[in-house]
Parts: structure tokens; sequence; C-alpha cells
């Protein structure tokens, strides 16, 4: 079994998920007929993490309570506050709508633009030429750093949202799509040709299934710089959505509801991630392999 | 001095059934076999990468069921370590075995020389050739002097034309050597060609069926030993006993 | 023999390197970069949507870089090295512990994950009330922003080594600090080199952001108080210096990463 290596783009590696059908085995046999260790079964692993929550909550819990409510909330008023904030009229509901809406539109522009235009770059040398040096300066600039300008540009709406989550989703996935596309083996893009497939029909049969992979590896970086350039846009131009909840929050001092934003904010991080490791599973079938997690 | 190597091994699927094998000093023995009948696992048990979940393994009447630096094995796919040179990677048993550069140094460069390839001293394996990296692993596995030598279809990943000429570098180097080995192949003329005896295994479960010395003279590199009537003979009994094998595994599997 | 005259054995060595950045690639990349500057600077010039254009920004340049940008350039630098210099050993640490015990990898992953998923700038107001507006806390944002991903590629490559390489080391009676020394580790070397690379992108904006809301040092902080009094072009002053610098950073980490692991993939050869 050979790791996935896109350590030449920097593409990094797949997210920590366990592979959602199989139970992890080790990856030796070191004697015939030996069983897969606790570690190993759903219910160990289970036991495990849920034993690390709980002693992570407990030192939390304990060390919170000798210290300043407005320094560190423990866990009992984080999870009070919670029920609080979701449970009545406040702003937290309709801020997660917007903020989430608001990155999905986002991400919709990336994906419309930064696909087509890493396909064709990675297909044809001399578009890769003419926009690999913006294609690359703007992927190794953050994108915090557009800010000032945006609002210049777009003013304090949501068009300076939506440009600032472009800005952090798209290029990733132009990168990866690009390396996607020179990925695909030589040889297959031949035998279309012979077939007299058309650019069309090669791209389509060929060039998307082929890059995939790495289509769902910009993806997955994609998405969650989505929501990153989406809190940061909140957080720094614009004070709305989750991110300004957390602002008028830190500003009151009210720190167990900033911690309660938080947690909502990693909640929505942590469904994308989930979201797009199922997504990438079930439509890239002829990649499954028995892979041991 | 006797090495007696004798193991049985049954497994949750029985992938070995009642091996029992003995391998005299300085004696070359292949184990040839259908896939799936076990000659790999059973290389692997005697190497101490597997253990048996019964039965044991006794080299010079000690037991030994790990890893041992009695034992060396050459790998099918080489497995040189990409990150050192020709030369590392031949030491790299001596470093393991705490010896000191120079000295280690000093012994990979002989085994080297020895394989032929003293030049490539200083090259990384992504560099070399498939052949070439083979001769590594040979040399790898020599230099730390073993009593007992495995190769797990070391040849099988060559083409037609390094393969042989890789088998007549190996015999030349057991001779020599007088190096007690185990070779697991699945072509019969190689088997045949190296060994002083063939053991021929079965399928389902897998086990031993019969073993047949080979009295070729040596060198066989020096003659045409497929000239030899023993040759068409011993080559005809071992074909048939697997290709009944090979029937009963298809057989299955059609049903 | 007499010795061959090659074609450009008359040439000085000045057109030899020229020759080799005389590609076709080269003149396309050059060509676009002149159009596009060009159409900017002409549309930029008159249209109010463009908050500025090529040559303000090059007068605003004249003006700046050296005295203000620069040093806080330099302010900023500091803050995002030593956040690495401290995210990486703890970093690889984590990391190979998780790739290599069990029991460490089944109780971390989930968290680590998810904390690396989440934003950080939603977590300075919080890291504000505890450490200040101070170096502490640039330093910390970059390193929470690096720790993670060199975490995550080095679990990645240390757990996942060929298992066949493992084998060897194995038979050759080597011990679980032999595996781990002479194996594991060089097998995770360019995993570590990946994720070290992300780990920059992260600390680089961690900082810049950290500076533009605490906006007390540094080139973030540059950045907003030009926004402030509307000097756009100075802004984007400071945005080629970031992008130039990290340009390069990136280039020179693939550059020593191919120094350092000369063989390439580490994927088993066949």
């Amino acid at each position: 079994m050979t790791a996935r290596n896109p350590a030449e783009i920097g593409l990094g590696t797949p997210p920590l998920t366990d592979s959602p059908e199989l139970v992890a085995s080790p990856t030796e046999d070191l004697e015939v007929g030996k069983k897969p260790g606790f570690l190993y079964t759903r219910r160990g692993m289970f036991i495990v993490r849920l034993a690390t929550l709980v002693i992570i909550i407990g030192l939390w819990e304990w060390y919170a309570r000798g210290v300043s409510p407005a320094l560190l909330a423990p866990p009992s008023r984080i999870l009070e506050k919670g029920f609080e904030m979701f449970a009545t009229e406040s702003d937290l509901i309709p801020a997660i709508i917007q903020s989430v809406g608001t990155m999905f539109i986002g991400l919709a522009l990336s994906i419309a633009v930064g696909i087509p235009l890493g396909l064709i770059m990675g297909r044809f040398k001399t578009a890769e030429a003419v926009l690999d040096p913006y294609v690359m300066f703007l992927y190794v600039l953050p994108s915090v750093a557009f800010v000032p300008v945006f609002v210049v540009m777009f003013g304090l709406d949501i068009k300076l949202r939506l440009a600032l989550i472009f800005m952090s989703a798209a290029f990733p996935l132009i990168i990866n799509t690009i390396a996607g596309v020179k990925h695909v083996d030589q040889e297959l893009i031949d035998g279309g040709v012979s077939f007299t497939a058309n650019e069309r029909q090669i791209t389509r049969t060929i060039l998307l299934p082929g890059s995939l992979p790495f289509i769902f590896a910009g993806l997955r970086i994609g998405f969650s710089a989505a929501w990153v350039g989406c809190i940061v846009a909140e957080m720094t131009a614009l004070i709305t959505g989750m991110g300004g909840v957390l602002l008028e929050a830190a500003a009151r001092f009210r720190t167990a509801e900033v911690f309660v934003v938080i947690f909502a904010i990693m909640a929505v991080a942590v469904t994308i991630q989930w979201f797009t490791a199922r997504l990438e599973y079930w439509l890239t079938p002829w990649s499954r392999t028995n892979e041991r997690v | 001095m006797v090495n007696v190597n004798k193991a049985f091994a049954t497994s949750g699927g029985k992938v070995l059934d009642d091996f029992n094998l003995k391998v005299r000093p300085g004696e070359f023995v292949s184990l040839i076999g259908p896939s799936g009948c076990g000659k790999t696992t059973a290389l692997r048990i005697v190497a101490g990468l597997l253990s048996p979940s019964n039965g044991k393994v006794v080299v010079n009447g000690q037991d030994s069921l790990g890893p041992s630096r009695d034992k060396a094995i050459v790998f099918q796919h080489f497995n040189l370590f990409p990150w050192r040179t020709a030369l590392d990677n031949v030491a790299y048993g001596l470093e393991i075995h705490g010896m000191k550069k120079k000295e280690r140094h000093q012994i990979a460069r002989e085994y080297l020389s020895l394989v032929g390839l003293s030049e490539s001293e200083k090259q990384f394996p992504s560099q070399l050739s498939g052949g070439m990296r083979q001769r590594i692993g040979i040399a790898r596995a020599l230099a730390i002097n073993p009593k007992l030598l495995l190769m797990d279809e070391p040849f099988g990943a060559l083409d037609a034309l390094t393969r042989e000429y890789l088998q007549g570098q190996l015999a030349r180097i057991c001779e020599e050597r007088n190096l007690t080995t185990l070779f697991v192949t699945h072509s019969i003329d190689e088997a045949i060609y190296l060994s002083d005896r063939v053991v021929v295994m079965g399928v389902k479960p897998g086990r031993i069926i019969e073993e047949f010395p080979i009295s070729l003279r040596k060198p066989r590199a020096e003659y045409n030993f497929r000239a030899e009537p023993e040759y068409a003979k011993v080559r005809e009994e071992i074909w048939e006993l697997l290709e009944q094998q090979i029937r009963k595994t298809s057989e299955a599997v059609a049903v | 023999m007499s010795a061959a005259v090659g074609p450009y054995d008359s040439l000085q060595p000045t057109s030899r390197i020229a020759s080799r950045f005389a590609t076709r690639k080269n003149a396309l990349r050059l060509l676009s970069l002149i159009v596009v500057f060009s159409v900017w600077e002409i549309l930029g010039s008159s249209n109010p949507f463009f908050a500025s254009h090529p040559l303000a920004i090059l007068e605003a340049a004249q003006a700046d870089l050296i005295p203000v940008v620069l040093p806080a350039f330099v302010t900023t630098i500091i803050a995002l090295a030593t956040g690495l210099a401290i995210a990486t050993p703890i970093g690889v640490g984590i990391g190979f512990a998780m790739g290599r015990i069990r029991l460490m990898d089944v109780a971390l992953t989930p968290y680590i994950n998810a904390i690396y998923a989440t934003p950080r700038i939603a977590l300075i107001p919080v890291l504000v009330l505890w450490l200040g507006i101070s170096f502490e806390l640039r330093v910390t944002i970059v390193a929470l922003g690096a720790v993670f991903p060199i975490i995550i590629n080095t679990y990645a490559g240390s757990k996942h080594v060929d298992s066949e390489l493992l084998d060897t080391g194995y038979s050759f009676t080597a011990n679980s600090r032999q595996i781990l020394r002479t194996i594991v580790m060089p097998s995770s070397l360019p995993f570590i080199f990946a994720g070290f690379r992300i780990g920059i992108g992260r600390g680089v904006s961690g900082v810049i952001v950290a500076e533009m809301t605490s906006a007390l040092t540094g080139l973030g902080r540059i950045m907003i108080e030009n926004a402030k009094y509307l000097q756009i072009a100075e802004v984007f002053v400071s945005i080629m210096v970031l992008g130039i610098f990290s340009l390069f950073l990136f280039e020179g980490v693939a550059r020593v990463q191919q120094w350092l692991t000369p063989w390439g993939n580490t994927e088993r050869l066949r």
C-alpha cells in the first residue's frame, strides 16, 4: 500500500477521517490468524476518543473555575450559554444561516471559475504560461491582504465577502486542478484521440475523471479556505454574520458566548470536511481500495 | 553441523499445512509451486517475519523464530532504501549490527565489487536499473555473512535477459561460498538450474507434495545442462505435478 | 580527435544564462505581464472602481518602500520565523508520535482535525485576552497556524511507511529505535516538507491577520493604517512585498527540499 504523495504541489494530505465503511486493521499481519487489537475496532476507537474528550473537558473545567470568567469560560458555562443562544431569539441562528449561505455562494463562484480555468491551464501550455504568474502570485499571497483593497472596491456589503471568499478558495482549486490534469497519463489521452474524440469529449471522458482525485484535494482545501475567507471578511471589515456575533460578544467580555460561537464555527468547518470526504468517496468508486486506516 | 529448518504452520485459513522442511548446510533448495501454495509465507516464517501458529524454525540446532543475524533475505521488489546510496544500502545490515562506519564501508565495498557494481557506489537506487538494484539487494544480504540465505522470487521483477545473467552470477556466488540457500520461485527452469533439491508445493492447503534431488553436475553455467536427459525428465515430472495443482485451483474457481 | 566546437562555445557567460531564460514560456509570461499591467494602468487611472493602478503604486513605493514598508516587514518576518521555529519541532514530534503509536493516533486524530479546520481568526479575540497585543500574540498565531499542517503531514508520512521497507529493516534485526531512525524518518521527510510548506503559508496569513486586527506593529499594521487613510496605492506596495516574499520563500523551501532529499520520491522502487 503506497501513501498518496502529492507532496510536490504542496497539496498536503487528506484530512484524518476514518475510511467510511471499513474498520481499520494493522498493516502488518505479524501473526497469521491474529485478531486486530482493541484500538482497531470501531468500539475501541470510539471509547478512546470519548475518553480523551472527557479528559480534556475535565481539565478545562477544573482550570477555568479557578480563573476569572472573562479570561476563560468553563465548559459547563459554555454549554449553558450555548443552549441559551440557540434556543432563544438570539442573533446566532440567523447569523449562521447568513455566513454559511454567503460561503456557499462564494464557493460556487470559485468552482465555476476555478475548475474550468484549471482544466484549460492544465491542458494548454500556452494558457498556463500566460496565466501562471498571476495564479501563483495570488495563491501564495494571504487573501487577508486584500481586505483593505476590496473595501474600497466593493464597499461594505456582500460583494466584499464574496470577493474575499473567492480569493481564498479559487486558487487552491485552480492549482490542484492543473496538477490533476497534468497527472492524467498522456497515454490515456492518446487513447481518446485514437478513437477520434474531439477536445470536448476528451475533457469530459478522460481529463475530468482522471483528475478527480486532485480536484477533490483542491475542493477540500478550497472549501475550508472559503469558510476561513468568509469569517475573515466578517471579522475584519463588516461586523456581520457569525464573525460579527463573535466580535460583539468579545467586546462585551462575554467569553462564554465567544466560545459558543467558536465551537459553532468549528462545527461548520468539521461538517465541511466530512461532507467533502463523503462526496469524494461517492464520486470516485474506482479508487476505493481496501484502504487500511 | 546440520542446518535444520522445521516448521509446521496452520493459520485461520490454513495457508500452510504440515510444512516440514529440512535444509542441509551448503545446500541450495528451491521452493516451487502455483500461486497461493504458501511458498512466500513459508519463506517469511523461516525468515522470522511471520509467526507460524504451530511449529518452529530451527537453525543449527537452536530455535530461531524471529529475525536473526544468521539469516538474510533478498526480496522480489528489491526493497532498497531510496534515500541511501548503493554503498549505504549494502552496509545497512552491518550498520544495524553496530559496526563502525569505516569498517562497514570497507566490507560493503567488497561485496559491491563481488556483484560487479563498484562504480555505482555513490548512486541512488532511483538512478540504477532493475538488474543493478537486485544485485545491490544480493550484496546487502551477503554482506552480513549469513548462515542462511533466503530469496523470495528475487528475479521475478526483472526482464528475461537480466534474469539469466543474474542466475548465473548467483549460482557462481553460492557455489564459491558454499551458501545454504532457500529459494522461492515459480520458474521450473530456474529452480532446476540453481538447486541441489527442488521442493514442489501444492495448494489448498499449502503443503509439500514432493521433493526432487537434482544431480546435474555443477557448475551448470558451463555446459548445456538443458540437453541432459535428466533435465527433461525432472522438468516433466515437476511440470505434471504443478499442472495438477493449477487445475485444482481453476476448477475450484470455475464452480 | 580534435575538440568539436559547439554552438554556444563562443558565447559569453551572461549570454548563456540569458539563453536559459529565453524560453517560449517565459516570453509568453513576460508578454502577458506587460499586457495586463498596461491594461490595468489604462483602466485603473481613469475608473474609480479600480482601487489603484501600477504607476501610482510605483510612486508610492518610491516614497514608502524603504523607510516604512521594509522595516515593518522585518518585524513581521521575525514573528513569522519565531513561530515557525517553535511549531516545527513540536509538529514533527507530535506527528511522529501519532503516526507510530496507535493510541496517540486514535485519541488525537479527530481533535487535531477539528482545530486544523477552524479559522484561526475566530480565536484571535480570546488570544488577545490572554496574551495581550504583543510579540507573543503574533508568534502564537503563527505557531498555531503552522503546527497543524506539520502534524498532519508528518503523521501521514510516518504512518504509511512502506511495509516492505519496514520488513527489510526487521529482517536485519533492527530494533524499534533503529527502524525509526533509519527507515521511518527518512521516508517521512518529503511529507514533513509538504507540511512545512503549507505551514509557512498559514503562518504568513496568520501574522498578517494578527497585525491587522491588533494594529500595533508589522506589515499588517502598515496596511491597515494606509487603508484608513484610503492610500490604496500604498497598500498595494505592501501586497507586492508580501507576494514576492512568499514566492521566494516557497521556492527557497522547494530548493532546500531538493537538496535534502536528492533521491526523489520515497515510493518503493520497482
